[in-house]
């Protein structure tokens, strides 16, 4: 800066912009060789040329780069090279090749960069606007302080104070809040008035409530003087009626006539007592009775003389039984024997007919069931032989399992189809269970397949020759032969020979026991003659006179059997009667002696004694109840008719005593009974008095000195407080009325508000008048910058632009300026001398005035270097006359040293 | 100590008011502690507007700004019984669109309203701007012309001892002051302040104002480079 400051106003131009990236431009692009004098670019509408200049004006100013803006360029100045680079990186500088610090390059801010930019709209507003104004402002670098000083609403002409309407609404404001205060005071008044009436209103509502406590007061007063009268009527009164309560005779009255009734139903149990110990005396029981085990003796006893009754009876009916039992087996023996000799048999003589009568049923019943076998079996048969029928069997039986001629051939397609698909099955199933069980039945096919293997070839040759062996042997064997040797016929055959075998069987056993049953009917014969012998050897030897048949030896036998055995039982009969008599006698003698022992008489039968019992029994049962009437009736006195009787005679002399009387002084008594109703009602009327007194002294709660007062004092007060509180209700009234007459002035004024709408406009006021501050302010300062300017930098600004209009114009026009507040313009035409204003000046040479008033505030503004400048367009729909204007004025400039850049989409 | 009023009363009066718990501990003062009790607390709030450049921007760094505000109020001290702070907002900085400022301030109190945090609500009592275009003074005043003038008279009112022709221009500006202070139309103005302004007084504020109507004819002036 310092090197380029000491050669100011030495143009600086650009010689080369690449534009790396900017925006508005696609594709970068470099401007070379620009040259320090005018240089066209040309490029269509839309190809970026006005941001060409943007970058090209940012080689100056590096501050005005646009963001994402990547350029660089050269510079050059008298005695310098700049290269100047742009980017995201920052900017760099170097001059002459070395890197430097940024320059001021233009000594000028960037904000002034517009100066430099020329277009066709700042030149046709010299046609369309006060061409005056245009220069002034162009004069004072585009600046228009008045525009400027209207839009801070200072305005156009010098500031007055603002306050009438704000002081008016003040002033209203106040003269609302003053007429509300004043109402408000006056508000203040009635309600310290009405504070005053309240402050009396409750006095006299004091006074009320101490009216009411004097009135009770008074009747407090009254109230302990009935009670003290009242106390007095009951000390007239001797002191056991007030202990009494009056029906005291009455109940001392009540308990006589309860002694007396006790002493009726004392004397009716002595004589049910009389009565039953003259029913116990009468059952002979009266110092005893019998104790309660002998009854039950008594019948057990009787119990089994009954029994023994019973048993002689059944022993007195077998005696009668046996006997007609032993009369009917003598009349069955009749006259063979007589009862000599029936006596002269022993018993074991009778026990050897008997044996053998016996025996003699035993023989018979044998040859008996021999004879129903015999005749069951029925005649013998000859008996065939079983050897040849077995053996035929057997033989037949081989022959059929083995395979004759009839079936020496391979087996038939039938069975091999058969035989082949049973395999099949086989394998199938037994895959089937190996894959689903067990790998063991995968074995079983491996075992399977052989076997039917050798099943399928088991038909041999020589089996022929063993068929006609078997077949010989059979003949051999003399039964009837076989019609042929298929199949069927041999177990036709096979068949009738197996019955044959079991017919034969059968005939076997029949001659069996035909040959057994022969020898048993020989043992029973053999056994019948011996037993004729023993008959006649025991006849013998019994010496009776008896026919010697068996079976008469049996009747004999069986009539002595059942004689002998009535006879044992009759007398065993016998005997038991006999005993039975014996133990009746013993047991009726035992109960007789009982029976005795109670004064009743002997019984001699059974049935008597139970008579006797029966006796006894009742005997026993009026005792104990007789008994147990004196026991109760005896209990009844003691236990109740006593001690009832004590307690109320006890009752009787425990009252008296209380009241100070003697026993039976039942007159005194009356008489104090008759006197407790009056004693009653004067210790009523006292509690009386005395709650009375005692709520009256409650309602002077919190005042209980009035309890102490007088009653002169107390009427003197009441007096008074009546008199304060006959106030009250005119005082209410009048509170009422003042209380609504406040609400009502408080509710139409609203001070708060007003004084808060005061203090709004004061507000109002206080900022109108800081409005007028900064207006004034404002104001001062707009004319002091105007002035200044005017002042300062207009004269030279002017007198450049005057003599670069005479350039542009090439001496043809002389730019004349009255310089003042508002400076005017005149153009004067040097050849006639003739001045004109600047309305009547060609398009061409308004266009030149406006470029040289432009370029002259540039040269006066610029402290360095002359700075490039960047026409857009300003050709443009243009017409010649103007245009020519231009290119001269363009010419000029660059003449006198400022380098050029005239940017067009125009090709011509 | 003085504990002031234990209400706020009026924006004047910045900051938590409440009572003071002053405890003694065997003789000695424990260090007083402040329960803010007042419903209202009034707070002036700074916002830098530096590097904004559209309106939603802004309202974002002023809804952020009162977000900050209501918290700090809430935690400071006891916020049990805050109900509304009173905001006057005071915007500062540098920024571009300077000039557009004054339109934003407007948008947003009409769209914020009244602004809650928590358990109070942020209320903006009143709205001063002294945003600055982002412009070197000292640059701006090399060029002979009104911008360059208004930068190197507010370079000069910057500066304590004025010299002419800016001291006339205070003096100029405080006697203009004065004599609207002494309008009639003001009289009730000066009755209720009962404040006379000195000399001194009324060129401090004439200068005061002339900065800022200095940086408003800057912002004005450089609106108009900005829309050509």
């Amino acid at each position: 800066m310092s090197t380029e400051s000491s050669v100011s106003h030495s143009p600086l131009h650009i010689s080369r912009v690449g534009i790396d990236r900017l925006d508005g431009i696609s594709d970068r692009f470099e401007l070379k060789t620009l040259c320090p004098g005018i240089n066209l670019i040309f490029g269509p509408n839309a190809c970026g040329k006005s941001r060409t200049a943007t970058a090209l004006q940012a080689l100056i100013w590096p501050d005005t780069v646009p963001a994402r803006a990547e350029l660089s360029g050269h510079l050059a100045t008298k005695n310098d090279a700049w290269l100047v680079t742009c980017g995201s990186q920052g900017r760099a500088y170097e001059r002459n090749g070395s890197i430097v610090e940024p320059p001021n390059l233009s000594g000028i801010p960037s904000l002034q960069r517009d100066r430099y930019l020329l277009s066709l709209h700042d030149l046709l507003s010299s046609e369309s606007q006060d061409l005056a104004n245009i220069i002034q402002r162009e004069s004072a670098g585009g600046y228009d302080i008045n525009l400027a000083r209207e839009k801070s609403g200072i305005g156009g002409t010098p500031p007055r104070a603002q306050s009438a309407k704000a002081k008016s609404a003040y002033q209203r404001a106040r003269a609302q809040t003053k007429t509300f205060r004043d109402a408000d005071l006056r508000l203040q008044a009635e309600e310290r008035r009405l504070l005053a009436l309240r402050q009396q209103l409750d006095d006299a509502v004091a006074a009320a409530q101490m009216e009411q406590l004097l009135t009770a007061a008074l009747e407090y007063v009254a109230a302990k003087e009935r009670l003290r009268e009242s106390v007095e009527s009951r000390a007239a009164f001797p002191d056991p009626i007030g202990q009494m309560s009056g029906d005291e005779f009455t109940r001392t009255e009540r308990i006589r006539s309860k002694v007396d009734e006790l002493s009726t139903e004392r004397r009716d149990a002595e004589r049910a007592i009389s009565s039953a110990i003259s029913r116990l005396d009468k059952t002979g029981y009266g110092s005893q009775i019998p104790p309660e085990e002998t009854l039950p003796a008594l019948r057990a006893r009787l119990g089994l003389l009954v029994e023994r009754q019973a048993a002689l009876r059944n022993a007195e009916d077998s005696v009668l039984t046996q006997r007609t039992l032993s009369m009917k087996a003598r009349e069955r023996l009749g006259a063979t024997i007589d009862d000599t000799q029936i006596m002269a048999l022993d018993e074991s003589g009778i026990r050897k007919l008997a044996e053998l009568k016996r025996e003699f049923e035993s023989v018979r019943l044998t040859a008996e069931t021999q004879a129903e076998l015999q005749s069951w079996i029925g005649p013998l048969q000859p008996v065939p032989d079983l050897a040849p029928l077995r053996r035929g069997i057997e033989l037949l039986s081989s022959r059929l399992r083995t395979p004759g001629k009839e079936s020496a051939h391979p087996p038939s397609g039938t069975l091999k189809v058969t035989l082949l698909l049973a395999a099949m099955v086989i394998v199938i199933e037994a895959i089937v269970l190996a894959a689903t069980t067990s790998p063991l039945f995968a074995a079983m096919v491996a075992l399977a397949i052989p076997v039917i293997a050798v099943a399928f070839r088991q038909v041999q040759p020589e089996a022929r020759h063993l068929a006609s062996e078997l077949e010989r042997e059979y003949q051999a064997l003399g039964l009837e032969q076989v019609s042929d040797t298929s199949s069927n016929s041999l177990i036709a055959d096979l068949d009738r020979l197996r019955e044959r075998l079991a017919e034969a069987e059968v005939d076997h056993a029949k001659a069996g026991r035909w040959a057994n049953l022969a020898n048993r009917r020989q043992e029973a014969e053999e056994k019948s003659g011996a037993l004729v012998e023993r008959i006649h050897q025991v006849v013998d030897e019994l010496g009776v006179a008896i026919a010697e048949d068996p079976d008469s030896v049996r009747l004999i036998a069986d009539a002595l059997e059942k004689w002998r055995h009535s006879t044992d039982e009759r007398l065993k009969a016998e005997s038991i009667v006999i005993s039975a008599r014996e133990k009746i006698s013993q047991s009726l003698g035992q109960m007789n002696a009982t029976f005795s022992l109670y004064g009743i008489d002997d019984a001699i039968d059974h049935l008597e004694a139970s008579a006797k019992i029966d006796e006894l029994e009742r005997r026993i049962v009026e005792a104990k109840i007789a008994r147990s009437e004196v026991q109760k009736y005896e209990d009844i006195i003691e236990s109740r008719i006593d001690p009832e009787m004590r307690t109320q005679q006890q009752e009787i002399e425990s009252l008296l005593s209380s009241l100070g009387l003697l026993p039976g002084d039942h007159s005194t008594l009356q008489d104090l009974c008759e006197r407790v109703p009056a004693c009653k009602d004067a210790q009523r009327k006292v509690e009386q008095n005395e709650v009375l007194a005692k709520s009256m002294l409650a309602r002077l709660d919190g005042v209980l000195e009035l309890s102490a007062c007088a009653r002169p004092e107390l009427e003197s007060r009441l007096a008074e407080a009546r008199h304060l509180s006959g106030s009250q209700t005119e005082l209410q009234a009048t509170i009422i009325r003042i209380e609504q007459s406040v609400n009502t002035a408080k509710t139409s004024s609203n001070l708060e508000a007003a004084v808060a709408d005061e203090a709004v406009a004061f507000e109002a006021l206080s900022q109108s008048r800081a409005r007028d501050w900064e207006k004034v302010a404002g104001w001062n300062l707009s004319e002091f910058v105007q002035s200044q300017s005017r002042d300062k930098s207009r004269p030279p600004v002017f007198r450049k632009a005057r003599d670069l209009f005479t350039d542009f114009t090439a001496g043809s026009f002389r730019l004349e300026i009255d310089e003042g507040v508002k400076p005017s313009f005149r153009a004067v035409e040097t050849s006639s001398g003739r001045g004109v204003g600047l309305d009547q000046l060609s398009s061409g040479t308004r266009v030149q005035l406006l470029m040289a008033v432009r370029l002259a505030f540039i040269e006066e503004m610029e402290s360095g270097h002359q700075l490039p400048l960047i026409l857009d367009e300003i050709l443009g729909n243009t017409d010649d006359l103007r245009a020519s204007a231009i290119i001269d004025a363009t010419i000029e400039i660059c003449r006198l040293g400022r380098q050029v850049i005239y940017f067009t989409a125009q090709h011509d | 100590m003085y504990p002031g009023s234990s209400f706020a009363m009026d924006p004047g009066e910045a900051g938590a008011h409440g009572v003071w718990i002053i405890e003694l501990e065997r003789g000695h003062l424990v260090a007083p502690r402040l329960v803010a009790i007042s419903p209202v607390r009034y707070e002036t709030l700074t916002v830098d507007l530096g590097g904004v450049t559209d309106e939603g921007e802004f309202q974002s760094v002023i809804v952020s700004a009162l977000r900050s505000a209501g918290q700090t109020a809430l935690t400071e001290f006891s916020e049990r019984h805050l109900s509304v702070v009173a905001i006057r907002l005071k915007l500062v900085g540098r920024c571009a669109a300077h000039s557009a400022v004054a339109g934003w301030v407007d948008r947003v109190r009409d769209e914020i309203g009244d602004f809650p945090v928590g358990s109070v609500v942020l209320h903006i009592d009143e709205v001063t701007s002294e945003v600055r275009p982002p412009v070197e003074l000292e640059l701006l005043a090399r060029v002979n012309d009104p911008v360059g003038e208004t930068a190197r008279l507010l370079i000069a009112l910057d500066v304590p001892s004025l010299t002419p022709p800016y001291s006339d221009l205070v003096h100029r500006t405080a006697r203009d002051l004065e004599t609207i202070q002494k309008h009639a139309g003001y009289a009730n103005l000066m009755a209720t302040e009962q404040v006379e302004m000195v000399d001194q007084s009324t060129e401090t504020a004439a200068r005061k104002l002339l900065i800022n109507e200095g940086w408003r004819l800057l912002s004005a002036l450089l609106a108009q480079r900005e829309a050509i």
